[in-house]
Formats: C-alpha cells, sequence, structure tokens
C-alpha cells in the first residue's frame, strides 16, 4: 500500500482525545456534599456578633473579649465584624486557654481587612464544658472563654423560613490552603464531642 | 470495586503509558541524534539554526519531526494540528451540549456537566481553535509570503507552543465551569456549584495559555518586520501579512489587562481581596476581561479576513479590488476594536454617558466591516469566471455568514435593542454565524488548500470535501439562525433548560448542530482516507506558489 498513516494517526489521536475528554468531563464530581438545612440536627439557633480589633474582640463594643454562653446542640452563628482593617482569624478550642490544635471558624482570608465587612460562620458544641476563642494573629489580646451547658436534646427542626438557607450557604469556607475543594459537610464529626458546621479539619 | 482491582488498573494503565513514554522516547532521542549528526555535517554548532537555515521558506509536509524542529514552519504544523484537535475536542462538546437540550428540562446531562462543556466549548474555541489556527496558518504561511532572509528565535516559539499546549490541556483537565469570562465572584466558589472544584487550574491553565500567545505575537511581530525579504516594502505586503500585523498587534495590546485581572483572581483564592463585593467592585474585572474579551472577537476573525483576500483571488483571476481600502479597513478594525468594548457592559451599569460612547464606536465598526464585504464583491464582479471549488464555497459562504452575523451585530449596538436581546440566544447566533462562516470556514478552506502541501503531494476527495461543506454551511446556517429568531424571542442562553414554549427553535438548533457535528466527521474521515492514497500532485499550493506581486504605490487604486 501507499503508506502514509499520518492522517490515520492524526483521526485515531482525535478519537482517543475526545472519548477521554468526554469521559473526564462527564465524571466532574457532581455535589459538593451540601446537606439540606432540613437535614441538620440541632436544638435552637444563635447569633452572635462580634467585632474583630487587634485590642480586643469586641473592643468598643460594650465589654472587651466577652464570655459567651451556649448550650449544646445550639447551632451558633458567628457574625464577625472588621473593626481596624488589621488581619484576623476567629478559631475555637476546648479547655481554658489557647493551644496549638483548633478549629478554624474563620480564616483570614474570609475577615476580609476591609473595615465593616462582615463574614459569617458557623459552630455547633456537642459536649458541655469550657472552651476558649481566640484570633490566631492576636493571641494575647484577642481571646475569651466560651461556657457550654447541657441543652435539649437534638429534634429536627426546620430552620425559619426557607431564605435562611443562605446563612448554611454563607457558611462553606476555603480551607486553610485555600485551595483545596471547599467541604459543605455539614456536621462532620471530627471528635464526638464537637461537630463542626464548616467543615474545617482540626 | 476493590482496592486490589484499582490497583491492577492502575498498574495497568501505568504499564501501558510507561511503555509507549518510552518507545516515544526512544525514536525522539534517535531523531535527534540523527539531527545532531546532519547539524555536524553541515557545519553547524546547533541543530535548531542548521535546520531553521535549511528549511527556511521551504514548503513542508507535515510529519512527526515538526515536533523537533524549531524553524517557522515545523511550529505552523504544530499549531494547525494542535488546534485541529482541540477543534474536534469542544466541537463534540458543543454537540453533546446541543443534544442535551431535546428536552426542556436537564435530563441527558445534568446541569453542572452542562456548565462545564460550556465552559470547555467557548474557551477552547476561542483559544486553542480560532486563535490556535491564525497562529499555524501565520507560521506556516509568512515565511513564504513574505519571503522570510533569516529564520531565527525558533526556540522562543517552540517553548511559547508548548506553554500554549499544556495551558490548553491543563483547562480542559480543570473542568471549570465559570464560562470564559471566569467572572469573581462565581471563580472563588470552588466547588461543583459554582465554579467547579479545579477552577483555580483553569485561572492557571488561562496564564499559561496567555502567555505562549504573547511569546508566539512578539515573535510573529518580530519575523514580519524585522526578518522580512528587503525586496517587499510594507506598502505591497501580502494582506494576509497586514492581517496578521493587526491582530497581533491587538494581542499584544489588550491581552495584559486580563492578565493582571487572571493573576489577580489567582491571589484571590488565597486571599479573596481582590473583586469581592465588599472590597471592591466586582464590575472592575469586567471591565477588565472585556478589554480583552472585546478584540480577542476581532483576533479570531481578522486573519481569516486576510485569508479570504488571500484566496480569492486566485479563484476569480482578478486581483484583489481594492489593495489600500482593504488594509486600511482591517486596520480601523484593529483601532476600533480597542474602543468597544463596552458594549458587551451595557447592562452592567458603566452610565449613559459611556454607553452612548461604546454605542457610537459599535456603529463605526460597520464602516471597515461594510468596505471589506464590498471589497470580497467587488473582488468577485470582476472575475470573468468564479471556480466553484471547495475553498471557494466556504470563502463565499463566510462572505454570506459575515453578513448575516455583521448584521445582527450592529443591531445589537444600539443600547435600547441590546437590554431586549442581552444574554438570549441571539447573542449566540450572532456570534456563531461569524464564528462558523468566517473563522472555522476559511480555516477549512485555507486547509483543503494547504493539503497538498501538507500531505506531501495528496490530494483530498473533492466529493467528501464538498459533503463537508454542504453539511457544515446548512448546518451551521440552521443552528444559528434557530438561535438568532429564538433569542430576539427570549430563549435565554448559557442554561442547562429552557421553557417549552422554546422548543421549536431549540429543536431546529440540534438538527443544525447535529448535521455541523456529522459534517465535521467527514471532514475527518477525509484526511485520514486522503492522506492514505498515493501522492498524485505537485506539492505547491496557490497561497504560495501563484502569490502574485502587489500592486505598485503610484497605482494603488485597484480595479483592474
Amino acid at each position: 500500500m501507499y503508506g502514509n498513516k499520518g492522517g490515520i494517526a492524526f483521526a485515531v489521536i482525535v478519537i482517543i482525545i475526545v472519548s477521554v475528554a468526554f469521559a473526564f468531563v462527564l465524571s466532574a464530581p457532581q455535589q459538593a456534599g451540601l446537606k439540606p438545612p432540613s437535614l441538620i440536627n440541632y436544638s435552637s439557633t444563635n447569633t452572635t456578633q462580634l467585632w474583630a480589633n487587634a485590642n480586643g474582640w469586641n473592643f468598643g463594643h460594650g465589654t472587651t473579649n466577652p464570655t459567651l454562653n451556649y448550650t449544646t446542640n445550639e447551632l451558633i452563628t458567628f457574625a464577625v465584624t472588621e473593626a481596624d482593617g488589621l488581619p484576623h482569624t476567629l478559631v475555637i478550642a476546648p479547655g481554658p486557654k489557647e493551644t496549638g490544635s483548633y478549629w478554624t471558624v474563620l480564616t483570614q482570608s474570609q475577615i476580609t481587612q476591609t473595615i465593616g465587612h462582615v463574614s459569617q460562620g458557623q459552630f455547633m458544641f456537642t459536649q458541655p464544658g469550657t472552651y476558649t476563642y481566640w484570633c490566631t494573629v492576636h493571641p494575647a489580646t484577642m481571646v475569651g472563654t466560651i461556657i457550654v451547658t447541657p441543652g435539649n436534646s437534638t429534634s429536627s427542626v426546620s430552620l425559619p423560613g426557607s431564605s435562611s438557607q443562605s446563612a448554611i450557604h454563607v457558611s462553606g469556607v476555603f480551607d486553610n490552603h485555600g485551595l483545596g475543594q471547599i467541604n459543605y459537610d455539614i456536621v462532620q464529626t471530627i471528635n464526638p464531642s464537637i461537630s463542626l458546621l464548616n467543615g474545617e479539619k482540626l | 470495586m476493590s482496592a486490589l482491582s484499582d490497583l491492577i488498573i492502575f498498574s495497568v494503565i501505568i504499564s501501558v503509558v510507561g511503555i509507549a513514554v518510552f518507545y516515544l522516547y526512544y525514536k525522539v532521542s534517535a531523531s535527534k541524534e540523527a539531527m545532531e549528526d546532519m547539524a555536524k555535517a553541515g557545519g553547524y554548532d546547533d541543530t535548531g539554526s542548521f535546520f531553521r537555515d535549511k528549511l527556511a521558506g521551504i514548503s513542508r509536509p507535515a510529519s512527526w519531526s515538526a515536533f523537533l524542529l524549531d524553524d517557522a514552519k515545523s511550529i505552523g504544523i504544530r499549531y494547525i494540528f494542535t488546534s485541529l484537535l482541540f477543534f474536534f475536542v469542544a466541537g463534540s462538546f458543543g454537540v453533546l451540549m446541543r443534544i442535551s437540550l431535546t428536552d426542556p428540562n436537564p435530563t441527558i446531562i445534568t446541569p453542572i456537566q452542562y456548565n462545564i462543556l460550556f465552559t470547555q466549548h467557548g474557551t477552547l474555541m476561542i483559544y486553542m481553535w480560532a486563535v490556535g489556527i491564525s497562529l499555524g496558518l501565520g507560521y506556516y504561511l509568512l515565511p513564504t509570503l513574505i519571503k522570510v532572509e533569516r529564520d531565527t528565535s525558533g526556540t522562543w516559539s517552540s517553548i511559547a507552543y508548548w506553554i500554549y499546549s499544556i495551558g490548553g490541556l491543563l483547562f480542559l483537565v480543570s473542568r471549570s465551569s465559570f464560562r470564559w469570562y471566569a467572572y469573581p465572584p462565581l471563580t472563588y466558589q470552588l466547588q461543583p456549584f459554582g465554579a467547579g472544584a479545579g477552577a483555580w487550574l483553569g485561572i492557571l491553565a488561562l496564564e499559561f495559555i496567555f502567555i505562549g500567545m504573547t511569546i508566539a505575537s512578539i515573535v510573529i511581530l518580530k519575523i514580519i518586520f524585522l526578518d522580512r525579504s528587503r525586496d517587499i516594502p510594507l506598502s505591497r505586503m501580502s494582506i494576509f501579512a497586514w492581517s496578521i500585523v493587526f491582530t497581533l498587534v491587538m494581542l499584544i495590546s489588550s491581552a495584559p489587562p486580563l492578565m493582571v485581572g487572571l493573576g489577580m483572581v489567582f491571589y484571590s483564592f488565597f486571599n479573596p481581596v481582590f473583586f469581592t463585593a465588599s472590597s471592591n467592585t466586582v464590575l472592575m474585572y469586567t471591565v477588565l476581561f472585556w478589554f480583552w474579551g472585546h478584540p480577542i472577537v476581532y483576533i479570531a476573525v481578522l486573519p481569516f479576513f486576510g485569508l479570504m483576500y488571500e484566496m480569492m483571488p486566485k479563484y476569480t483571476g482578478t486581483k484583489v479590488y481594492s489593495y489600500v481600502s482593504a488594509v486600511s479597513a482591517l486596520g480601523l478594525l484593529m483601532i476600533l476594536s480597542e474602543l468597544v468594548w463596552g458594549h458587551h457592559l451595557f447592562n452592567s451599569g458603566l452610565g449613559v454617558t459611556w454607553d452612548l460612547f461604546f454605542s457610537t464606536t459599535s456603529f463605526i465598526v460597520v464602516i471597515p466591516s461594510a468596505i471589506t464585504v464590498f471589497n470580497y464583491i467587488g473582488t468577485l464582479w470582476t472575475a470573468e469566471k468564479i471556480r466553484m471549488t471547495t475553498p471557494m464555497m466556504f470563502i463565499i459562504n463566510g462572505i454570506l455568514d459575515f453578513i448575516l452575523g455583521g448584521i445582527t451585530g450592529v443591531m445589537q449596538a444600539n443600547v435600547g435593542f441590546n437590554e431586549i436581546v442581552h444574554g438570549s440566544y441571539w447573542i449566540t447566533g450572532h456570534f456563531h454565524f461569524i464564528f462558523l462562516g468566517v473563522t472555522t470556514g476559511v480555516a477549512f478552506a485555507a486547509f483543503y488548500v494547504l493539503f497538498p502541501t501538507l500531505t506531501n503531494g495528496r490530494t483530498y476527495n473533492e466529493r467528501l470535501a464538498k459533503w463537508h461543506f454542504y453539511l457544515t454551511a446548512f448546518g451551521s446556517f440552521l443552528m444559528s439562525i434557530a438561535w438568532t429568531i429564538g433569542g430576539f424571542i427570549g430563549m435565554p442562553r448559557a442554561v442547562a433548560g429552557y421553557f417549552a414554549s422554546y422548543q421549536p427553535y431549540q429543536d431546529t438548533a440540534i438538527i443544525g448542530g447535529v448535521i455541523l457535528g456529522i459534517g465535521q466527521l467527514v471532514f475527518l474521515y477525509n484526511i485520514a482516507a486522503s492522506w492514505y492514497k498515493a501522492p498524485s500532485v505537485d506539492t505547491d499550493n496557490i497561497i504560495e506558489k501563484e502569490h502574485p506581486e502587489m500592486p505598485q504605490p503610484g497605482s494603488m487604486a485597484g480595479g483592474e
């Protein structure tokens, strides 16, 4: 025969690449693991306003570094307002003082350094006890205590109004590296005692 | 599946890939050694410059060695076949999107898959097909058309090609679904309901593509302005060379804003300070984007206007009706492309003053476009006899589609009318008329013209080529006209479903899209089958061989 199989090779390459591209693109992840709000088990909701200031949480807005009281199985929304334009984080750990390992509720990226910007993160305690919340950038000044008392047992309480679904959406965050896939697994059990709402890793 | 079967499949894949890579390595290193010996024998230390000098200006058939050589023609062959490959990938995505719309509700594929296909189709078609084939034809044809005296910068071209191709591949791998805009804050949502988990890779891939395109543009401009034959002054340079000059000046001048914008988007994956609603306005990114986004549309079209001027006289037997008006119209399009980008943002709140400015400049685009069309018509008009070969049919169809797409485009320039058709299938119909008729059609015409040269003296099957033409022209017309009418009635684009009242338009577009897809299969079969035949003609092609002297400065008025 005449022998130049260049065109055939090209056609075969095209067919292979097109097939592989089809299979690859169509196998893209289809869901983010987002649980509908109706499936989260919590007894009540609570929204806490915090002002992030390097002089202390809520500096200039009532008590500085207030002690926060929650009950177990309470869906807490932290609404953190950037107050001084400096970088801040909001992290929580069990125990009376800061430790090396903690759960990040809000990252430095989320609390943008824009004064007045409000960023929200959600959290839920399942075990009573004493916890500490602080800012990893300013651990000396911005630190406070959380006291969790036993609350009602969980019963599936639907969120007030369907529009509140956005509150759950807001809670999805980047992980510390920023590049990972956002994990929307609500109530991810990392530690039997504490469930984390935004999928942050310990 | 168990871990064991995963492991077995993984091992088999690794083994097959490993054997293939080793085979390739063996072939490549053997060829490289042979080439180095040839260079040594020729008295050169540098293999690349030996082959660049040896092959300069000689018409070259396509071969695998194009990936080892870095003379301009080899680089052109690389670009041509890479862009054809991406054309088939992105085109098949487009056909699948059409087929998935048989039912008003998304049933065949999920909306997330639709969004990914949509993004990949648009981005790959523009950057990897339209720009790729322009660069490829530029690299391939210019050395002959302007008789380059020296062929340097091959290494840069080769590096640019690889960066660009890897960028295209990474974009495919990223499976991102942010459309070709990558608008924040959608792009920041690295999850399937947002921009896709790999959107960060998509942004990186776009930067790769941009860097590759920019380096290639600088090299081609250098070839045109510094390495051109002394016998060819700018005033007599081929119109295709002029169109490439205008294209690449546009590319170099408008790509940096979006490269910076994409860099800011990439930074924002780590620290979202740019283009977030709380820090600075999201509209800023759209401005950066469309400052590039409109010129790219012209970048995808201008080289093909030049090619039409280049090929058409060969089939009419006349000269181009007016050389000066042709070049100046293309130049005017270059200037205007930088001034009309705001017409993509009529509904975004730039303000009435800016809207009026951009509306006016958009209307002015009619002047160079009309000059171009009348120049084509004049060239056809003065012909005694027009040879209706396949390339000529593609070219005439391109003129028709450009008129249709151009008229719909002029209508959009009206701010009030734009309000109605914004975000509807009207826009899709408008740019598919032009991209399918002018960009794709003329690229096919050029490929058919170059076929004997690329395949070392083989001819394409005329019958299959005619089928390819009729299926492409009819399919694209049916699809685009259905979109245009449906969009005028209000059919929204870029969604995985539609209201059932638009069923007739969607069904017509699906028929058109499938016909178009079948046409490309004919094309692919024609390439494979015709290449396998025995060489029957000489390797010259009309673009390079019968290149006429352009008119002397004294007789520039044209019109023989």
